[in-house]
């Protein structure tokens, strides 16, 4: 017991600790309540309300939730406005997303028309590609990118003529034809 | 007198006091304490009132007393006709046939009553009481038409507490004026009850008494001794500190922490010790320690005579009166208890 | 035993033949594996140069990280000077080729620069084929792929901040008990030490002077007995004291020796108060000797 008591430290210091342990937990309370508050919200990402201090996680969500209700423009411009803050792994969600966003736009257009939209794929594509590239560049395991990537470049035009090919009969435009010219893409 | 005199006095005296404490003790078992308290009394010329059940030796021990000091000696019984008149005079048809007034129990030895033994107080009336109030105050009283002093006189007074039916409650002022309440209790050791029931020495009193060498004390010399005492003895500034709060701990208990059961102690006193009473434990500490052979008080002086000088001078809310005597210990002992000194 | 040293003499002897041959620069390359690499992949190549006396690498123009074509990274690129000659160069690539069917890719050559008498050369490393495979089953048409669908929010660490909240919350909790303990704010918890305390406070008082370390110090040790009895312990009291804490017994005389201090500093008026420093160690000495019988109580 003698022994226990010297290895206490002495009043000034014990005190001091007590203090720094009530900041802590205070901290980690508010942190607490703050995280099930938030986790609340991604429960039912349709409905978060953003403001200028609404904790990113929540915009990444908010940003998919429009998505998923075909929303695509909001979802862009949601993601765009977290595009660069956060961790390596947030920022890499978010590049991957937006990738996700451009290229399941031109992947069914370029399965049903092939290369009549070849302006809108191409800078489609393009755009996935680049969010793609950026996404491995901050994670080089992530697989999910590395498979839409390598898909991303079979659509890039000029690809393989398709079998049924009416390329010559209804191109709308000789511009559209033009890679990297402005053809309606987003 | 010069100081060396004084001090040469209080040294003559000092085995006398001793002397007749040990000669009274020898008379009576188990009472070293309150013979030892009636002997502070004696010095501090202070009036004593005696409670305690019946034949536990008051009389017995007030006879010795008496008889130790020299001096005269009267005794009266408190009873519920007794006027105040028939402490002062007594009148009667005298062998001529005539009617006569004759000097009562407190006048018939003028100035030379040194004992005044008043038996079963609280039997007497209010109107008895004042007049014994008069005479413990001032040592005086008056009649036919002039003042009669007794100087040397020191009261006793006796009460009853087994029975409370016709009996009038001594009021405030005049219990305030006794130096001390003792209460006598039958020895609790088994050895000196026992000595009490068989030893044939205690059972004829007026036998037993005159082993007492009677006039121990030359007692008309008291009176002038008493002040020197006073004077003499000292008290250093922690003491007076120490008495200070001790007296503070009468008036709010609950301020030194004393506790009884749960009670709520600012609803449980109604008036602390009175200044007169603190005065006067004070007096009986100083005899204290000058019979302990000091000229300078200890606190030991003081607590020695704290529950015997200040207990009947605190005074209880009127609902708690009732259980003055199981609460009035419990106050005195936390007192002593929980004030330090220094 | 001659044998063997003879053997480690040939050895050194070729190995300076080596060198004397390679007086050139000369340049290797090590990398892991050369197959089995998919879009994404990091390549690593292990390049180390060897230059010949007074040459030095050029850092400013070592190849900076970028794109080397438009589907290869050169990610990053560290080097080390392993000895006087030898540079040790760490190259990282990133694969962005997208690719229908298995194929052999090439890694370009990277021109090193060194400095050599004055004059600026490079030294370029092979170029360096590899396998690389398609991720997507070669013969899928593009219709039938299943894109991989989106990342997911993640959610936030709410149990793990409670445990830390309930962690450093519980921390604190007991530095309250302790520190009410240590101020006797707990009765029954961390026994308080009177008399140990009493000797603090002596020991305090050594810059008074003797006469008010005497009166504070003694009373420093009254209040202790006071708080060991439960109340104000007095001299006709000792024996009930003894009798409740016997492990002060041994010091009985001492106890007398204080209370008559006491009663003579604190009562005897104008009693000389002969050599009050011998007083005040006499009642150190006592303090502590009592402090260390509560402490083995």
């Amino acid at each position: 017991m003698a022994f226990l008591k010297k290895l206490l430290p002495g009043t000034p210091a014990l005190g001091l600790a007590t203090l720094a342990f009530l900041g802590l937990a205070a901290y980690e309370g508010l942190a607490w309540s703050r995280f099930e508050r938030d986790n609340r919200a991604l429960a039912e990402p349709g409905r978060i309300t953003l403001t200028d201090d609404t904790d990113r996680e929540l915009v990444f969500a908010a940003a998919r939730a429009q998505a998923a209700r075909g929303n695509e423009q909001e979802a862009l411009r949601l993601y765009n406005t977290v595009l660069r803050e956060g961790t390596p792994e947030f920022r890499e969600r978010v590049h991957y997303n937006i990738a996700n966003l451009y290229l399941r736009e031109a992947a069914p257009l370029w399965n049903a028309v092939g290369v009549l939209e070849y302006a809108r794929v191409d800078t489609l594509v393009a755009l996935a590609k680049e969010s793609y590239r950026a996404a491995l560049r901050l994670n080089p395991d992530a697989w999910d990118a590395r498979y839409n990537l390598e898909y991303a470049h079979r659509i890039t035009p000029p690809p393989k003529e398709r079998a049924k090919s009416d390329f010559q009969g209804s191109k709308s435009s000789v511009f559209a034809t033009m890679p990297s010219l402005p053809g309606g893409g987003p | 007198m010069s100081s060396s005199g004084h001090d040469s006095l209080l040294a003559d005296w000092r085995p006398r006091a001793l002397a007749l404490e040990s000669s009274i003790k020898q008379c009576l078992i188990g009472m070293d304490g309150p013979i030892r308290h009636i002997t502070l009394a004696i010095f501090a010329r202070g009036h004593v009132m005696l409670e305690g059940d019946v034949g536990v030796g008051k009389t017995t021990l007030l006879r010795a007393v008496a008889r130790g000091i020299g001096g005269a000696y009267e005794r009266i019984e408190g009873t519920i006709d007794l006027m105040p008149n028939d402490l002062v005079y007594h009148t009667y048809i005298n062998e001529d046939g005539k009617p006569q007034v004759d000097p009562g129990p407190i006048l018939k030895h003028g100035p030379e009553l040194s004992v005044f033994f008043f038996n079963e107080v609280n039997r007497a009336r209010p109107q008895v009481h004042s007049l014994l109030l008069r005479v413990m105050a001032e040592r005086s009283v008056t009649a036919f038409n002039r003042e009669h002093f007794f100087p040397h006189l020191q009261v006793f007074a006796d009460r009853n507490r087994v029975e409370k039916e016709e009996t009038f409650e001594i009021p405030s002022a005049a219990r305030d004026r006794f130096l001390m309440e003792l209460h006598i209790e039958a020895p609790e050791d088994q050895a000196e009850r026992l000595e009490l029931m068989f030893n044939p020495r205690f059972h004829d009193v007026d036998k037993l008494l005159e082993s007492i060498v009677p006039g121990v004390l030359p007692y008309r010399e008291i009176a002038g001794l008493a002040p020197i005492i006073q004077e003499s003895v000292r008290a250093s500034d922690a003491l007076q500190q120490y008495a200070l709060a001790l007296w503070e701990a009468t008036r709010k208990p609950a301020a030194y922490d004393v506790a009884i059961g749960n009670l709520d102690m600012d609803q449980l006193i109604l008036a602390g010790a009175s200044a007169r009473g603190v005065s006067m434990m004070m007096r009986a500490a100083r005899v204290a320690a000058w019979l302990d052979g000091r000229d300078y008080l200890v606190p030991e002086d003081i607590r020695g005579v704290f529950r015997e000088t200040t207990a009947h001078r605190v005074f209880f809310h009127p609902v708690y009166e009732l259980r003055r005597s199981e609460l009035i210990g419990e106050l005195m002992t936390g007192i002593l208890n929980n004030v330090p000194a220094p | 035993m001659a044998l063997m040293r003879s053997i480690a003499l040939m050895l050194c002897l070729a190995a300076g033949a080596l060198r004397a041959e390679t007086a050139a620069p000369h340049l290797e390359l090590q990398a892991s594996r050369d197959f089995g690499y998919t879009l994404g992949s990091l390549i690593e190549h292990h390049l180390r140069l060897w230059l010949p006396d007074g040459a030095e690498l050029v850092t400013p123009l070592l190849p900076s990280p970028g794109a080397v074509n438009d589907w290869l990274d050169l990610r990053t690129l560290r080097w080390e000077q392993e000895s006087a000659h030898v540079v040790r160069i760490d190259v990282t690539y990133q694969v962005f080729k997208g690719i229908r069917d298995p194929e052999t890719a090439v890694i370009p050559p990277l021109a090193i620069a060194y400095r050599v008498g004055g004059t600026n050369a490079e030294i370029h490393t092979p170029e360096w084929s590899f396998g690389l495979i398609p991720l997507i089953p070669p013969a899928t048409p593009d219709d039938k792929v299943m894109l991989r669908g989106d990342a997911h929010e993640r959610q936030f660490p709410a149990q793990s901040a409670f445990y830390r909240f309930v962690a450093f919350l519980s921390a604190a909790a007991l530095g309250v008990l302790a520190l009410a303990s240590r101020f006797g704010l707990i009765p029954g918890l961390g026994r308080r030490r009177p008399f140990a305390d009493a000797c603090r406070r002596i020991a305090r008082l050594r810059s008074a002077s003797p006469g008010v370390r005497l009166d504070a110090g003694l009373r420093a040790v009254h209040e202790a007995l006071a708080k060991t009895h439960g109340k104000p312990v007095f001299p006709a009291m000792l024996d009930a004291f003894f009798e409740a804490r016997p492990v002060f017994a041994p010091l009985r005389a001492e106890f007398e020796a204080f209370f008559d201090a006491s009663q003579r500093h604190f009562f005897e008026p104008g009693a000389e108060e002969t050599d009050v420093s011998v007083h005040c160690q006499a009642l150190e000495g006592f303090c502590r000797r009592c402090a260390r019988l509560e402490r083995s109580a």
